[in-house]
């Protein structure tokens, strides 16, 4: 019944008695503040549905988890001898100043992708444009290269170059205006979009720094979507009648390390105690009643992992395993980063805390903006922080590229060919990561707010939702 | 339908050939233009006396008795589906356009089977609709079907025992001999439409009658009947015309206009009569209904109703005969 459901919520075809009508304003939600508007720069939730809204891949993962054309016009063609491919392009695509979209800048674009974000194109050693598609040379051979050319990294930008302050793509939306102080991305439809107008005219996206500032807003009936409830209080009613949606559980909740204790965050025994110690279980009730998913590695069970059988920790293993620590720990105070629009993190983080709490390991808790928290997280200023990512939920080999590329670790990339046995045991030597549990998202919608669906990375398909009849208001509500 | 019998094409060739010959520069005698018109005098004379005469249909009451006939996986979402009798053996196929293929349906033995495909081919469209759309029109033996995701129309032709495709125009056909293009990127065509529907019926003394319904993106059906119009109002994207019953009076048989995902449900309404009192309702609460067409599939010369069913989406359709 849960697969059922999963199925239903993917990103499908609206075609029935009616058609879909066209026009309305919506008020939708992220899962917290856009960090970037630049492909390859993509990392969390929230910037992974932006870019899916502004730009375009040049394949999509369809509801199956099998890749299917978008901006390509056909699966990539490999030559006998597994050295280039070939993909041809659609013809008649524009960006959204009207340009239209040629080889080169396809070309430029996933050379910028290769050569700024490692792990997504990997076994790619260079990309070139033709008269109708692009040639790309590899440095080893294959099979998922349709489904990394479906990941926001791989969006497309005019020239290939960073958008700067004017993101301009060939996707569903453009960007109106982008308020970061007030949480609130103002988007329109593109009329020209190759694969079909949006339904609305405009989406508002926002964000929100308490916990429940968005099921408040919902509740009042100022939005029309919600991902964190329908009141703010337990039983209460919003203003409108609500459904909800739910989709794949494709979001991975995961603790990173930084590097300002190297000795100590930079050992692997220090790793494991701490993916020992933490009880997965505990991760269940974070949420609005969403699918959660306790796991240990970086994989779905979609993509083929096996399910988490022991879900409590183990402090006596874990202690074991600390013991075989290089430096001392328990001398320090570690900082656990968790960012300000994500306030499911913050309860994620307690958790940990309480894990480090069982070792006697001291830590504390520091609520950072999203930016702050993605810059401290690169350059390695931080001890432990709260990430996210957000794959197509079939997708193994994205799966162990993504969490390598967390972890800031290139051993993965490195290798070219991908080998599910050979992450995994990478993985499990060096835990780049510490994987929490796999959560999916949950989006209430007024009644009137139709089409709701998700993509198979968890995003959701706003360019499909479309308003329909009025709103109900709920029994005994104005 | 009326069918030209050979003599009135014979007729009609002959004055186009004067007609032809009326287009020319007059010349100082006049011999043309007298032979002209001495050609029409003459056509109309024979047109006149071999004429059809008008014969009133005689009514015939209708037992509506749905029941499913069969579930079909189309391998692509359904976007169109008519009945004609392509192949000329006296029973009409059903033809289903999907977003790949044209496909006829026919009794295959006791069971409603595929019984050939065609695909589309050629250039993708660009733009296309999020939704696909399509649009299936019989003209003679031949059967023009469009979909939104390729730039031309399929024209599909039985040649023996195999279906054909020919490139056909680039635009939608709607009726014969009347296109239309879809609004870039959307999914409606010019003039804020859905879709028309044409058929030549007989009234009740039997002449001839033109019944055009032309349904709007606001789910309003206005129908042209003659000198006749009638409208219906939230009607969805899958309706047939057709004069069931026999009785001259065309009906209207047609799917509601709810949100996609909607249950759905069929009703029928004689033209000028209240659509809130249809004469008959079927709800279908597992599925929209995608298509409906009429046509004599078994050869018995009373119509069938079929009326395609499934859930958003979906690529497997239920077909329902109706009564």
């Amino acid at each position: 019944m849960r697969s059922l459901l999963v199925v239903v919520a993917l990103c499908a075809v609206a075609s029935a008695e009616s058609r879909p009508h066209y026009g309305g304003s919506v008020e939708g939600t992220l899962l917290g503040a856009p960090v970037t508007l630049d492909p390859p720069y993509a990392r969390t939730h929230a910037d992974a549905t932006v870019i899916s809204l502004v730009y375009d891949t040049l394949y999509r993962i369809g509801p199956d988890g099998v890749p299917v054309p978008h901006l390509a016009a056909a699966l990539p063609v490999v030559d006998p001898k597994l050295a280039t491919v070939k993909i041809a392009l659609k013809k008649g695509v524009a960006f959204q100043d009207g340009t239209p979209m040629t080889p080169q800048d396809v070309a430029a674009s996933l050379d910028r992708a290769r050569t700024t974000a490692k792990w997504v194109l990997a076994p790619v050693k260079s990309i070139a444009a033709d008269a109708d598609g692009i040639e790309l040379v590899l440095a080893a051979p294959t099979d998922d290269l349709a489904t990394f050319l479906a990941l926001p990294q791989t969006a497309i930008t005019k020239a290939g170059k960073s958008p700067g302050t004017r993101a301009i793509g060939s996707g569903p939306f453009q960007v109106v205006s982008l308020d970061a102080p007030r949480h609130r991305l103002t988007l329109k439809a593109f009329d020209e979009h190759f694969a079909g107008r949006p339904y609305v005219d405009e989406l508002v996206l926002r964000w929100y720094d308490t916990p429940d500032g968005e099921a408040r807003r919902f509740e009042t009936g100022n939005a029309q979507m919600s991902a964190r409830g329908v009141a703010a209080f337990a039983g209460g009613q919003p203003t409108f009648k609500a459904e909800d949606v739910e989709g794949p559980a494709a979001l991975l909740v995961f603790v990173g390390f930084g590097r300002l204790h190297p000795d100590v965050l930079g050992d692997p025994a220090f790793r494991h105690a701490l993916d020992l110690v933490l009880a997965r279980s505990g991760f269940a009730g974070i949420g609005w009643g969403e699918r959660v998913v306790p796991t240990r590695l970086p994989v779905p069970i979609e993509a083929g992992a096996p399910p988490l059988v022991a879900r409590s920790g183990d402090v006596t293993a874990a202690t074991d395993a600390l013991a075989h620590a290089k430096a001392a720990v328990k001398s320090l105070t570690l900082e656990i980063l968790v960012e300000d629009t994500r306030p499911d993190d913050k309860e994620v983080a307690e958790r940990v805390l309480a894990g480090l709490d069982q070792l006697g390991i001291h830590a504390k808790i520091t609520v950072v903006t999203a930016q702050v928290l993605r810059d401290r997280a690169l350059a390695g200023k931080a001890d432990l922080w709260i990430g996210q990512l957000a794959e197509p939920v079939t997708a193994q080999a994205a799966w162990w590229a993504a969490a390598f590329a967390a972890g800031g670790d290139d051993t993965l990339a490195k290798l070219g060919a991908f080998d599910a046995a050979t992450a995994a045991k990478q993985f499990d030597a060096r835990l780049p990561i510490v994987p929490l549990m796999f959560r999916s998202i949950r989006l209430w919608h007024r009644t009137d707010v139709r089409g709701v669906s998700f993509d198979a990375s968890g995003r959701p398909c706003f360019a499909d939702i479309f308003l329909f009849g009025a709103p109900v208001p709920t029994h005994g509500r104005p | 339908m009326v069918a030209r019998s050979a003599a009135t094409r014979g007729l009609v060739a002959l004055a186009a050939t004067a007609i032809g010959f009326a287009a020319r520069p007059a010349r100082a005698d006049d011999f043309l233009h007298r032979l002209v018109a001495d050609a029409r005098a003459r056509v109309d004379a024979e047109a006149a006396a071999h004429a059809p005469r008008p014969v009133p249909p005689v009514p015939v009451a209708v037992k509506w008795r749905p029941a499913k006939l069969t579930s079909i996986d189309l391998g692509a979402p359904l976007v169109a589906l008519t009945a004609a009798d392509l192949d000329g053996d006296g029973k009409a196929e059903l033809y289903a356009v999907t977003t790949h293929d044209v496909i006829a349906i026919g009794w295959r033995g006791k069971r409603l089977d595929e019984l050939a495909r065609v695909p589309f081919a050629g250039d993708v469209a660009v733009p296309v609709p999020r939704d696909p759309v399509g649009t299936a029109v019989a003209d003679g033996r031949a059967l023009v079907a469009s979909t939104s995701g390729f730039a031309r129309a399929l024209r599909v032709t039985w040649q023996g025992k195999q279906l054909v495709g020919a490139p056909g125009e680039a635009d939608f056909e709607l009726c014969p001999g009347e296109h239309a293009k879809l609004v870039p990127g959307r999914d409606v065509l010019e003039g804020n439409r859905y879709a028309v529907v044409c058929r030549d019926l007989v009234d009740a003394t039997g002449a001839p009658l033109h019944v055009r319904g032309e349904l709007a993106a606001t789910g309003r059906l206005a129908v042209d009947a003659g000198t006749a119009h009638f409208e219906v109002p939230e009607v969805g994207v899958a309706f047939e015309l057709a004069d069931l019953d026999h009785d001259g009076t065309p009906e209207v048989i047609y799917a509601g206009a709810g949100a996609p995902g909607d249950p759905d449900s069929v009703k029928v309404v004689s033209l000028g009569g209240d659509p809130r009192k249809p004469r008959w309702k079927k709800p279908f609460t597992a599925g929209g209904v995608a298509g409906i067409a009429v046509g004599d599939l078994d050869g018995d010369k009373a119509p069938e109703v079929i009326a395609a069913v499934r859930l958003v989406g979906a690529t497997r359709v239920d077909l329902w005969r109706l009564e």
